[in-house]
């Protein structure tokens, strides 16, 4: 089986059902009106990020005698390293839209992302950090083609730059992945865990479904003046 | 007693178990049952799915960001 493969095989199965609700919203006939509304919702995701592996590490290094939580402590460190600022280039993604930024900071993120961000809250809070791994997997296993950035910026004549979140993960999360596929092939997980990682996992793959079908099904201003 | 057996409930449910490679049969085999429940709920959207709106969208394949 290949690095990372008993996750792999479990998320394949779910994975379909992603592909087909992302497939759904980028190939939405208004998707020039509709990319704001991705940008808004993946900044609500994104700027969680650093606070939950940040969460994990601080729940991993409370255990110091459990070897899972030990060796999660260093792939966290340094996975959180490689997050910083990210939020940061979603921000800039949609100031390139020729919106004002602040349009994503002072409204609440809807209860969807409150629940695919906050589920993982309680598992690394309540159960064990390395429930986290589930989640990450899930984001970072499977990047967008390298040419992405470029390929929307034609098809929606929207600026180039409006695209360097995407851009960036395409070139990124391929490393992230094979990060995350070497440590999962070290981790001495019993099954108990390996079902936590999994379940996690999952329920990332349902709530980015409901996610991005919301996405594709949200009303859009005719002139909302990302053009 | 363990009478849950995923593999069987997943099969149950329409999923085609028995075509997948033996490795992830092995996976699907230790499943709890919250994550059947979980596989479960999103087969019912997969059902749900048109493969042409898929297709159309093959080169961004299932991207998230």
């Amino acid at each position: 089986m290949m690095a990372g493969g008993w996750l792999r095989a479990e998320i394949d199965l779910a994975f379909p059902a992603l592909r087909d609700a992302t497939a759904r919203f980028w190939a939405s006939p208004d998707l020039p009106e509709r990319y704001p509304l991705y940008l808004a919702a993946l900044h609500g995701t994104i700027r969680a990020t650093v606070p939950l592996i940040d969460a994990a590490l601080a729940e991993s290094l409370r255990r110091p005698d459990d070897p899972v939580a030990c060796r999660l402590a260093g792939y966290l460190t340094e996975q959180r390293e490689q997050e910083l600022g990210h939020d940061a280039w979603l921000l800039g993604d949609y100031a390139a839209l020729g919106r004002d930024p602040a349009d994503l900071l002072e409204p609440a993120p809807g209860p969807d992302i409150a629940v695919l961000v906050g589920a993982q809250y309680y598992w690394v809070l309540h159960v064990h950090p390395v429930a986290l791994l589930g989640h990450i997997a899930v984001l970072e296993q499977r990047p967008p083609p390298p040419d992405v950035a470029e390929r929307l910026a034609v098809r929606t004549g929207l600026p180039l730059d409006a695209f360097r979140t995407l851009a960036a993960h395409a070139e990124l999360d391929a490393d992230h992945g094979a990060a995350l596929d070497a440590l999962l092939d070290v981790l001495p997980l019993e099954q108990q865990r390996r079902s936590l990682v999994g379940m996690s996992a999952l329920q990332t793959v349902t709530g980015l479904v409901a996610l991005f079908a919301r996405l594709t099904a949200a009303a859009v201003p005719v002139d909302s003046g990302t053009r | 007693m363990d009478e849950h057996d995923p593999l069987q409930i997943l099969a149950d449910a329409g999923l085609p178990t028995d075509r997948l490679p033996p490795q992830q049969r092995d996976v699907l085999a230790t499943l709890s049952p919250e994550e059947v429940e979980l596989i479960l709920a999103l087969k019912e959207r997969l059902d749900a799915a048109e493969p042409d709106v898929v297709a159309h969208s093959e080169w961004i394949g299932g991207a998230i960001w």
